[in-house]
Order: C-alpha cells, then sequence, then structure tokens
C-alpha cells in the first residue's frame, strides 16, 4: 500500500508559521498532541466532500474527525449547502435579524424539548453563557467540574497555570470525579449555598483517556441533588450533541438538564452555537446582555434548518450506532487477530480508540501515524466521529487500511508482540 | 517571583550545571581536578544542598548528612542565597572558614572562577565561536531541564502541573547532542542528566540551533512543534503539564 508525502503540506506549513501564531494554532493544530509524528499528517486540505477530504498533496483521506465534530450529514452537503446559498442570496449579517431565527428557534426547541434557544457562534460562548445565566439566577458562585472535562478555552474554563489565565479565574471551581456521586455530595456539603451550577459533557469523552459512559442512576442521582441544592444543571452537550440522539443527549441518558449547549453538528459546519433551556431561566437570559456581531447571520440559521430537518427525516443518530459499530467492531476483529489490546471505549458515534500494550502511548501514536500515510485521518488522543455520508464501503476500506498499518506497527516491536 | 524558589533553582539548576561544564570545557575539568572538596549550602526556609568536588567531576545534590562537608555555608535568607549567587554577597561560613576563603574567598577563587565563566557562557558573553556558542545552549539546555524539577516542585502555580504530571520519565533531547530526564515519582520531580531507557513521553529538539532560540525565547514551543522542529510523542498529558512549568523557567533562569 502507498504511503503519502507532505510536501506541498510542510511548505505552506512555514509559510504560515510566518504569519499565523503557532502557523495553525488550536485543536486543528498539530501542536496540542492530537498528531503524532506530525511528519505522519497532512496539515492543510484542499476539498472535502461527505467523509472524504483531499489535502494540499491531493492526498486523499476518509476524515474520521468531522472538522472535530461540525460535519454531521457530510462535507458539502447539497441540501444544507442549497439551504445556505438561498439565504445568502435573501441577505446574511443584516440590521434587523432574519424571520427565519425565530423558525430556527421553534424547531431547534421543539426538537431538543427545551423551552428556549439562544444562539452565538461558538461552544465556548454557549458554555459561557451557561455559567453567567446560572451565577445570575442562583446569586451563587462556584463552578463544579468534572476532571477531565473541556468546556472551550475561556478562562473560567482553564487551571490556574494555563498560559494567559490568572488564579482568580479559577477561584470558584471545584472539581470531581465523573461518576462519583458521594464525591459529588461531599463537594456539595462543603460549599453549601455557594454552588450555581454543576457543568459536565453527558459522558466522559475527555482526551488521553477510555471514554466513560454514566453507570446506571448516576445522571439521575445529580440531577436530584441538583434540584435539593438550587444547582443548575448544564449540560455540555457540544460534542455529543445530534449524534447520540436529536432530542439532546440528557434525554438519551434519561434525565433534563436545565441548560444545554449545542455547537459543532447544529449545523453541519455554518457557524453557529446554542444555548437551549427550560422556561424558568428565561428571565435571566433576558437580563444578561450578551451578544455579538455576527450571532444572528441568517446563512447559519437556514444551514441549521435543513440539517436538523436531514438529521430527522434520516434517524441519523441510529444510522451512527450502526455504522460506528460496524467500524469498532471491525477494528475490535483485527487488533484481537494481530494480538494488539486496543481499547474501544465511549459511544460508537464518537469511538475512542487506544492500544493498551504500553504506558506511554507510543503504540497507539504509531498504529496512527501508519493510518493516516495510507489515507485515513484518525488522530491519537481525541475521540472521532462518524457521519451521515460514511458508507459501509468505506468503513470497509477503512478496516483494510487500519489492518495493514496495525500489522506494520506490530512487526515494528518484536519486543511487545512476539 | 518567589525568592525562595528562585534559591531552588540558584542551587540545583544554575549551580547544577557544573556537573555538565567540568565535563564539557577542558579548562573547567582543570580547575576541578585540582579540588575534592564538599560544600553545602544552607539557606533557611530554602534549598539545602552540597556542591561535591570529586576527582574533576562535580555534583550538586540535595543535602546528605551521611556525606560529609568540608565546608557549611549559612544564608539565613533566600534572598542573601540568591546575592551570593548574583556575585553581590557573602553567605556566612560556619564550618571550614580557611577552604571556604581559599576556595571561593575572592573573585580569583577556584569556586568563583568556574561559577562566573560558566554564567557568562550561559549568558552568551564572549562566545563569539560556534564551540562557545553550542556550549552555550548545551549549558542552558541542562539548566532549563534542572530547573524543571525545582519550579514544578517549589512553585506555587508550578507545583499545580507539576502534580499532574503522571509517574514516569520524561525524556528532554536535542537531537545527538544532550540528554536529560525529568522524572516524577513519589510525588516529587527530579532531574538527571542523561539519557533515560524508557522514557514514558519525548519532547526532543531536532538542533541545538532550535534549542537555543527556544531557550532564548526567540521562538516558542508550540511554534516549534507545528513546523517539525520540536517533536513530542508519547504520553502526553505528562507534556503538556511539563510545558507549563517550562513557561515559568525564564522567571527563575535568568
Amino acid at each position: 500500500m502507498k504511503t503519502y508525502t507532505y510536501n506541498n503540506n510542510v511548505e505552506l506549513m512555514k509559510r504560515a508559521g510566518k504569519v499565523i501564531p503557532c502557523g495553525v494554532y488550536g485543536h486543528l493544530g498539530p501542536a496540542e498532541g492530537c498528531m503524532i509524528p506530525t511528519s505522519a499528517f497532512p496539515f492543510f486540505v484542499s476539498r472535502a466532500e461527505g467523509s472524504l477530504m483531499w489535502d494540499v498533496d491531493g492526498n486523499r483521506f476518509i476524515d474520521y474527525m468531522c472538522g472535530y465534530g461540525p460535519n454531521v450529514v457530510g462535507y458539502c452537503d447539497p441540501d444544507v449547502d442549497a439551504a445556505a446559498m438561498e439565504q445568502m442570496k435573501k441577505g446574511n449579517c443584516t440590521t434587523l435579524p432574519s424571520h427565519i431565527m425565530v423558525d430556527f428557534a421553534e424547531l431547534l426547541t421543539k426538537t431538543v424539548k427545551k423551552d428556549w434557544a439562544f444562539f452565538a457562534k461558538n461552544g465556548g460562548d454557549v458554555t459561557t453563557f451557561a455559567i453567567m445565566i446560572a451565577r445570575y439566577y442562583t446569586g451563587k458562585k462556584k463552578i463544579i467540574f468534572v476532571n477531565g472535562y473541556y468546556h472551550g478555552v475561556a478562562p473560567w474554563t482553564q487551571k490556574p497555570d494555563s498560559p494567559g489565565t490568572l488564579d482568580t479565574d479559577c477561584m470558584h471551581s471545584l472539581y470531581v470525579d465523573f461518576n462519583d456521586i458521594e464525591q459529588l455530595k461531599k463537594v456539595i456539603a462543603e460549599n453549601k449555598d455557594e454552588i450555581a451550577c454543576f457543568i459536565s459533557t453527558p459522558y466522559m469523552h475527555g482526551n488521553f483517556l477510555d471514554n466513560v459512559l454514566p453507570a446506571p442512576g448516576y445522571w439521575q442521582e445529580v440531577r436530584k441533588l441538583c434540584t435539593e441544592n438550587n444547582i443548575v444543571l448544564i449540560c455540555d452537550d457540544i460534542r455529543c450533541g445530534f449524534r447520540l440522539s436529536l432530542e439532546g443527549s440528557d434525554n438519551f441518558y434519561g434525565f433534563e438538564a436545565d441548560l444545554i449547549c449545542f455547537c459543532k453538528a447544529i449545523a453541519n459546519g455554518y457557524n453557529i452555537s446554542a444555548l437551549c433551556g427550560k422556561e424558568f431561566l428565561k428571565g435571566a437570559a433576558s437580563s444578561i446582555m450578551y451578544t455579538g456581531s455576527y450571532w444572528m447571520s441568517a446563512v447559519p440559521f437556514a444551514a441549521g434548518i435543513a440539517n436538523i430537518n436531514k438529521l430527522i427525516a434520516n434517524d441519523a443518530p441510529a444510522y451512527f450506532r450502526k455504522i460506528g459499530t460496524m467500524l469498532t467492531d471491525g477494528l475490535a476483529k483485527i487488533a484481537k487477530d494481530r494480538g494488539v489490546n486496543l481499547a474501544i471505549s465511549g459511544e460508537p458515534a464518537l469511538f475512542y480508540l487506544a492500544i493498551r500494550d504500553d504506558d506511554s502511548l507510543l503504540l497507539h501514536q504509531e498504529w496512527i501515524a501508519e493510518c493516516v500515510k495510507r489515507g485515513v485521518f484518525l488522530t491519537n488522543h481525541h475521540n472521532h466521529f462518524v457521519n451521515l455520508s460514511l458508507t459501509p464501503e468505506l468503513v470497509n476500506e477503512t478496516l483494510e487500511i487500519c489492518d495493514e498499518a496495525m500489522k506494520i506497527m506490530v512487526k515494528n516491536h518484536p519486543e511487545v508482540y512476539r | 517571583m518567589s525568592a525562595r524558589v528562585k534559591a531552588y533553582v540558584n542551587l540545583f539548576a544554575a549551580m547544577g550545571v557544573l556537573q555538565k561544564y567540568v565535563e564539557l570545557d577542558e579548562e573547567a575539568k582543570k580547575i576541578a581536578k585540582e579540588h575534592n572538596i564538599v560544600v553545602r549550602f544552607k539557606v533557611k526556609g530554602g534549598p539545602d544542598g552540597q556542591v561535591i568536588f570529586k576527582d574533576g567531576a562535580v555534583k550538586v545534590i540535595p543535602a546528605d548528612e551521611s556525606i560529609s562537608s568540608d565546608v557549611v555555608l549559612y544564608c539565613p535568607t533566600a534572598d542573601k542565597f540568591n546575592d551570593v549567587v548574583d556575585g553581590k554577597g557573602m553567605p556566612i561560613p560556619v564550618k571550614g572558614l580557611f577552604k571556604t576563603l581559599a576556595f571561593m574567598g575572592k573573585p580569583e577563587s577556584p569556586f568563583n572562577v568556574l561559577t562566573g565563566r560558566m554564567a557568562d557562557i550561559m549568558r552568551g558573553k564572549g562566545t563569539d565561536t560556534p564551540e562557545l556558542q553550542k556550549l552555550s545552549t548545551l549549558l542552558a539546555f541542562y539548566a532549563m531541564s534542572a530547573a524543571i524539577a525545582q519550579i514544578g516542585n517549589e512553585d506555587e502555580i508550578g507545583a499545580l502541573a507539576g502534580k499532574r504530571i503522571p509517574d514516569g520519565d520524561i525524556s528532554l533531547e536535542i537531537k545527538d547532542a544532550a540528554y536529560a530526564t525529568i522524572t516524577k515519582k513519589d510525588g516529587k520531580l527530579t532531574c538527571r542528566f542523561e539519557k533515560t531507557a524508557n522514557p514514558r513521553a519525548v519532547m526532543a529538539f531536532d538542533s541545538i540551533q532550535t534549542a537555543g532560540d527556544l531557550i532564548n525565547g526567540k521562538a516558542d514551543a508550540m511554534s516549534c512543534i507545528s513546523m517539525g522542529q520540536l517533536e513530542m510523542k508519547g504520553y502526553i498529558p505528562m507534556l503538556d503539564n511539563l510545558n507549563k512549568v517550562l513557561n515559568l523557567v525564564p522567571k527563575y533562569l535568568s
């Protein structure tokens, strides 16, 4: 099997490095630990369609990162793009919002079973707004986080030793482990009448560790504790939203969040996020001045409407589970046949992979690198994503490449695989 | 900046690099060979360590009561000790007054000549040949590595990241030129100037030039990774947190 070279990617990165901090900053860039070694990965795309992308060297990849989530019905989806283009002709960023904002809010609240929707641009916009609402509504300051969390990059989400963060930004942060109700009870008891909110993703899909699903009864107990202690329960559904259930991941796991944050898969890559909430918090949301230049642009609303309707029409979460299971079952079989301890965790729609035959993750990084160099775009230590355009044929092609990549990794390590 | 943490960095990182200086520089080696002596620095509320000169080699270690000191120098505060390191003060000799005077009593005393030359080289003063520039970067690399361990243990903010570094060895490397190992064990970070056989994570500069640019603040780690000049692999949470400590190093190691 031919392996890829990245001459144009490297040259472009050199140009980028001169005029853009880090060349490519943030989670799409190679410096965040998800593209190891960097020499195995492309840096820039030239075009994308469905589940495929082509880099600036012309290399073709089956893409399991989906833009880190937004690609939910397929890159350049004709239905979503047509709706966006149609709206573009009518106006986008206008003095008054387009009437379709109301259409989208109605569709979204009905779909995710909440009473209101507030729109912004990025996930961090709405997690921040959720915290502000909780603090304003309860008159309390503290936030309970779940260890291993990611809720964006605003200072309140960081640790005091993060560059650019002050220790005072984190002085109201409390931490518990996922699935640990006793710890949560203890923290609540120790901070009685001081906790504004509990914020968590629906399951633990942090990086660098096997993902953890909620234990039976966990969320129901969290809900009860929050209600009893006047703590706003915030579900950060930015990564999982619309992939596990169209009704929101709180409904999927059988509880009701007070506030739920959506972004990524809401509009198939058009730039919009949403905070949806229960009626009793609408007054607080109204009272806080919170806005942005592009938050009411109409094109993303049109794309969002078309996207959600397409997800509903195709019963997308059921397909994600089916195609994700086909892929992960295939990977599990390959690993078993080759004597590799491959841990597959999380939900099939957002599966997480880790080879557990060393404690350094070096074997896993080598395997992923060999996959990428042959045209399957996976990253080292982040959950992956599937989308509606992913076909069984592409999954079979993926499995063939992953098998060859694993064969090479195993052969290179006779000290581990005898 | 905490004077106490700076004192730890000064003793175990800045002075600690004497070990590599006498290995890498012939003149330094010659001076070191002439002295077999153990000097102990005791700083009230701060570090307590021994600088051991033996058969041309130097080691700086946390004070070990089983090793007898020829000279014991006391500093009543961390600030006083930092002044001593900066050449602006003298410690109080509580043992070995005459040896103290002979070894470090004057600017031309062997200890002061060694540390003064080493500091000049590390600061790039008079490093007008490629060899001296290389030595400067290598010494700065070792000092940076040793400082990471001290800051990750002792600095209030650095310790937050230090605590989050999982157990194991982190290999810091300048390809084919220099190796240091940071070990996290029993809640503490330690540094040794050698390659580890079993790294759990690796941070490797592709060249002395890249390492020098990063240490001198001409380049940043994230950009070096993007450009392929700095390779990071293995258990990345170790490196994520180590980088947070690394960000604090220039504050202490000026």
